[in-house]
């Protein structure tokens, strides 16, 4: 069933020959436990690719094997065609993916530009570049005030996140990833801990986000998902038991039962 | 007024961000007197001939390790207890090398060479491990090479250690006279400084930082953290080496007392009295310690008992050491200068209203747009340098 969603995922949203993400038989194990099993997912190139479940399904572990922080048990994970599940997560970072976390990963004792700057100075050489300071970098500079002034952190870029709400913080999530211009851009519950109006503001940005980029989102909540992104895969115990298209999926039975049914619904 | 629907923003950007720009623009004026006074005292005791220069070129000389130190250890978070090693791999390069009859240069060369070629077969150590697995191994390493120095008596000399007596020259000036040398240690002493305080500020030095604070992301933005830490430690080490050059010249021996785990430990101390994650703090911090070791000492036996308790007493109550103690000094001055500046009444009541001040009182609302309005042409200076 997962085969047959996959090959239709890659059929009916891409034109190109290798999806931009594309997981086979991917299983990981804490122990006896399956944390991920047998996954198989294909994500074409621009895709809003969101993934649902309940808590302890399994997403987290699924990302950490797709950034590398992991080492599957079996399985493969290609990036453009390109096999990549041997390759440690900056090696990925250099190829192209991109990723957030969960629980907010900032460089807390650190200013937004100097959070943003080293964002920025991630891909190119001058990360090891020890005798001219960071400020005299126009460019690099100029791309980190750009990031934050277009997600309305421009004036708070010399405060630590410290001092940022925590939608502010969850936007700074994003950018860092994003300062690395990735071509797939991995968020993980993007929208966590969020208060309903900030939440919106998250969705909004998610939304802009330019329409190249493939994204795969992380959520438990249905809710805020089915705003951003237009295809889904349902994870419950680490394996992919629905995917399709967002209204298909929410419609499911199965999904409602496993989902809605073990969360205790509304 | 307006903006009464999102107190929360303006209220937070107008404590402390105005402050701490504020404080970066009082730095710059600062800074250029207050090293300028440093040196000048630092140069005085240094030339004066007196008893206190020997104490100066202490100072200068595990100010450059010290400070090597803490750009791994305060920037990186890679605390290392095995300097005082790299000390002694300097020193006893020079030494063992003029026994076995090279010339001064030579020796300098091959010193420099077995110190950089110890830390790239150690780098591993650096690469692999980090926190408290970090502080022990190196530890060790600083260990097994005082072990060494100690016992391996056909090469180190064993408790006797190795006198030297000849240092090379640069052109006409000859580094066996102790006053030229003591020059010499300075000069090299402000360009360690000079470059460390730009590494500091460069690409590198922030992703040290990152490093310290989130490794892990760091990684995923597409560092090879690897890379931060080899570079890293081979700084810090080598800067070891350099002092222990200097060290073995001005001392005119070396004996495993120069490595021994004593001096790991004083090493830290300075990093951590002077000041963690800051260049200069490191270069205030030896002065302190080597003043309590040479001077303190004759006046009290227990002085290392004396230097214990400050050393508990900095911690406990300031863990950012004399920097931020300077630093605090600093932003007090600047409070009061601000303060007296800005016309009191208005400021001292936006500030005296505190949580709801900002949406209620007039006073509080202008002061605050006062603020922002302040802070800007200040805001584009640190930038722009």
């Amino acid at each position: 069933m997962t085969a047959a969603g996959a090959s239709q995922a890659s059929e009916s949203a891409s034109p190109q020959s290798s999806p931009a993400l594309e997981v086979s038989g991917l299983s990981y194990r804490f122990g006896a436990l399956f944390a991920v099993r047998d996954v198989s997912l294909s994500v074409p190139a621009g895709a809003r690719f969101g993934v649902i479940g309940p808590n302890g399904a399994g997403k987290t572990t699924l990302f950490n094997l797709l950034s590398g922080e992991l080492r599957p048990a079996s399985g493969t994970v290609r990036l453009d065609g390109r096999d990549v599940t041997r390759l440690s997560p900056p090696r990925r970072a250099a190829l192209g993916l991109g990723r957030t976390f969960q629980v907010t990963r900032l460089f807390t004792d650190m200013t937004v530009r100097e959070n943003l700057t080293l964002a920025v100075h991630g891909l190119t050489r001058t990360k090891l570049q020890l005798l001219r300071p960071w400020r005299t970098y126009r460019k690099e500079q100029r791309r980190a005030e750009d990031l934050a002034g277009s997600f309305g952190l421009g004036n708070r870029l010399d405060h630590t996140p410290g001092e940022l709400s925590h939608g502010e913080l969850r936007e700074l999530e994003v950018l860092l990833a994003l300062a690395t211009e990735p071509t797939v851009l991995l968020l993980d519950e993007p929208a966590a801990g969020l208060s309903p109006a900030e939440r919106v503001d998250i969705q909004h940005l998610i939304r802009r986000l330019d329409p190249s980029l493939t994204l795969v989102v992380i959520e438990h909540d249905m809710n805020v998902l089915r705003e951003v992104v237009s295809w889904i895969a349902v994870l419950h115990y680490g394996e992919v038991v629905v995917e399709g298209p967002t209204a298909d999926v929410q419609q499911h039975p199965a999904v409602r039962e496993i989902y809605l049914g073990k969360t205790g619904g509304q | 007024m307006s903006d009464g629907g999102t107190p929360a923003r303006p209220r937070a950007a107008a404590s402390s961000p105005p402050a701490r720009r504020a404080l970066a623009v009082t730095d710059l004026a600062a800074w250029p007197l207050l090293s300028l006074a440093a040196l000048g005292v630092v140069t005085y005791f240094l030339l004066s001939g007196s008893y206190l220069a020997t104490i100066f070129e202490d100072v200068l000389i595990y100010a450059i390790a010290a400070m090597g130190l803490d750009l791994f250890g305060g920037y990186g978070g890679m605390v290392s207890l095995g300097q005082a090693g790299f000390i002694g791999l300097g020193a006893y390069g020079v030494g063992i090398s003029a026994e076995h009859g090279f010339g001064p240069w030579a020796c300098v060369g091959i010193a420099v060479g077995v110190v950089i070629g110890f830390a790239a077969a150690t780098a591993v150590v650096a690469v692999r491990v980090s926190g408290i697995t970090y502080v022990i191994i190196t530890l060790a390493i600083g260990q097994i090479l005082w072990g060494l120095s100690y016992q391996w008596t056909s090469l180190t000399g064993g408790d006797n250690g190795i006198p030297v007596t000849t240092a090379p020259s640069v052109g006409p000036f000859d580094l066996s006279d102790q006053q030229t040398l003591r020059v010499a240690t300075l000069i090299v002493f402000l360009i360690v400084f000079g470059l460390l305080m730009l590494i500091a500020a460069s690409p590198f030095g922030l992703s040290l930082r990152g490093m310290k604070s989130n490794e892990r992301r760091l990684r995923a933005l597409g560092y090879q953290t690897a890379h931060q830490r080899c570079l890293g430690y081979m700084i810090a080490s080598f800067l070891g080496g350099i002092a222990g050059i200097l060290y073995v010249y001005a001392n005119l021996l070396v004996s495993p007392s120069t490595l021994e785990f004593s001096q790991d430990g004083y090493l830290v101390l300075m990093v951590v009295l002077g000041g963690i994650g800051t260049i200069w703090g490191p270069a205030l911090g030896a002065i302190v310690i080597v003043l309590f070791q040479q001077e303190v000492s004759i006046y009290v036996a227990r002085w290392q008992t004396l230097m214990g308790l400050t050393f508990i007493a900095a911690v406990a109550f300031k863990p950012d050491g004399i920097a931020g103690l300077l630093r605090a000094a600093r932003g007090a001055l600047h409070r009061v200068a601000t303060a007296s500046a800005r016309q009191t009444p208005a400021g001292l009541a936006g500030r005296a209203a505190g949580p709801e001040g900002g949406p209620d009182l007039p006073p509080g609302g202008a002061t605050e747009d006062q603020d922002q309005r302040a802070e800007r042409p200040s805001a584009h200076r640190p930038g722009a340098l």
